[in-house]
């Protein structure tokens, strides 16, 4: 019997780039549903069974910050990995603090978000 | 009269159709680019993603990818800004063999005002060296936006030799934010701060103003080169802070040199008392910052004076540097006692989940 895939939310709204990492993944055999706007995010995520979510801290309506304090108030389960342009060490910090289980800043290698979706779904 | 007004509004008319006609025209052709440039990203898409996951090699791809080089660099634009590594390289690779960047150089040398704009966007973005001739060139352009984007590639590509030429340029044009100065100096690299001390170390004393030979009041300069310095870290530039501190009055300068300090990270050996009571509460509160930073805990009873400052970051920091410093039972002490300062001291605990609200009550 075919093991089920990980589902994977992708928060992102330069199209350009979620349709690459949907390209990868998906090649990885992931399912993949890319969201862009913020607001959206958390309605999908209740509304399906995701196993991870890729989130840009800077989304049009409601950006990834308050999405990712939303999701841990709610006491959401699911491991969020931030990629994001915002870089500096006190982004990082505070992305991490607000509950992400990684940070990655653009620009970014696509095999490294690879690897480190894969390490915290195993997490 | 009657005439007139004949005349008045048939040419009204025609005006108002001419206009018309050209608002028609323009949203046709942007349509029409539009149209191209949806089925353009969509058959280039699945070639550069293959290409990039080494599905497709690097000859066929450019053969898919060599023609209608602007439709293609607003293609390719999202991908030089977000991937890095092999992947930006890849791109690099790419655009070298679908002769693309060749293009884009003749463009920056013969090419209409846009198409230079847009060729100097894309060359610094791939740090095309051939092009700083010319770059360098139109740092004196007349054309702003020729040079500003020009300013922009001489930075993507962080070339040292021209740093102090971009450098003196941005400072002389007043459009310049201050941020957008920093970030285009950072583009520059670390390296930066190493030709920042020495022109300093050089330049900057007692008998000599910057200001002679970048054209801008010390203080502006100054400011700019020690956020440099913070943004990398650069501990090296931290001796020459310290030596500013002693001479600078201006409050502008030392707030930049704190802040600098305080993503340094380097203790100095200075006293920091008239920092801690500055006629700047920014001062004030970015030397209790760079305090917790450090972990000094020799101004204890400045930063508890602090606490009832009049400005709000002042006592937030004061007291989040106490907190920092291990000292968490002098605030609880404040606050169980009520002394002065204790909202604060409430306030801090709180966020650090070492006050139950009871204990405040009944203190």
């Amino acid at each position: 019997m075919k093991e089920k895939k990980d589902k994977i939310l992708i928060a992102e709204d330069d199209q350009s780039i979620s349709r690459l990492i949907a390209y990868k993944f998906k090649k990885e055999d992931y399912e993949i549903k890319i969201i862009e706007e913020g607001d959206k995010v958390l309605e999908e995520i209740n509304s399906d069974d995701y196993d991870a979510l890729i989130l840009d801290l800077m989304l049009p309506v409601l950006d990834g910050m308050q999405i990712l304090k939303k999701i841990r108030e709610e006491n959401i389960k699911i491991p969020v990995l931030v990629l994001s342009a915002k870089s500096q060490e006190e982004d990082i910090l505070q992305g991490l603090n607000a509950g992400a289980d990684d940070y990655l800043t653009k620009p970014f290698r696509p095999d490294e978000l690879l690897l480190r979706l894969k390490k915290i779904l195993v997490d | 009269m009657l005439k007139y007004l004949y005349y008045f509004s048939s040419a009204l008319f025609l005006l108002i159709m001419t206009i018309v006609l050209i608002i028609i025209t323009y949203h046709l052709l942007h349509k029409r680019r539009t149209k191209i440039f949806k089925q353009k990203k969509e058959e280039w898409e699945k070639f550069l993603f293959q290409y990039l996951d080494d599905d497709l090699k690097l000859e066929e791809a450019a053969a898919e990818m060599n023609d209608s080089y602007f439709y293609l660099y607003d293609f390719l634009k999202p991908y030089l800004k977000n991937l890095k590594g092999n992947d930006f390289e890849k791109l690099k690779k790419l655009t070298k063999t679908n002769k693309m960047v060749d293009f884009f150089l003749q463009k920056l040398e013969k090419g209409n005002r846009e198409e230079k704009i847009k060729a100097a966007a894309f060359l610094g973005k791939l740090g095309e060296k051939r092009a700083l001739p010319l770059f360098k060139e139109y740092l004196n352009s007349n054309d702003k936006n020729l040079m500003t984007a020009s300013i922009w590639a001489i930075a993507d590509i962080g070339e040292q030799e021209l740093f102090f030429e971009v450098l003196k340029t941005v400072l002389k044009e007043s459009s310049f934010t201050f941020e957008a100065l920093t970030e285009i100096l950072i583009r520059f690299g670390e390296e930066s701060c190493y030709q920042i001390k020495k022109f300093l170390e050089n330049n900057f004393s007692e008998e000599n103003n910057l200001e002679e030979i970048l054209g801008v009041p010390d203080y502006q300069s100054l400011s700019l080169f020690f956020d440099i310095f913070g943004y990398f870290r650069f501990v090296p530039g931290v001796e020459i802070m310290v030596s500013t501190l002693d001479s600078e009055y201006n409050e502008e300068v030392l707030i930049h040199i704190f802040k600098a300090l305080v993503k340094i990270e380097y203790p100095i050996a200075k006293d920091l008392t008239p920092y801690l009571n500055h006629n700047s509460w920014v001062v004030r509160s970015q030397t209790a910052r760079y305090l917790a930073k450090i972990k000094n805990n020799d101004y204890l009873l400045e930063l508890k004076k602090l606490l009832t400052d009049e400005k709000w970051w002042v006592r937030y920091y004061a007291a989040l540097a106490i907190f920092k410093l291990g000292k968490e039972e002098v605030l609880i002490d404040i606050v169980k006692n009520k002394r002065p300062g204790y909202e604060m001291g409430i306030y801090i605990l709180d966020q650090a989940g070492d006050l139950k609200v009871g204990e405040v009550e009944s203190g």
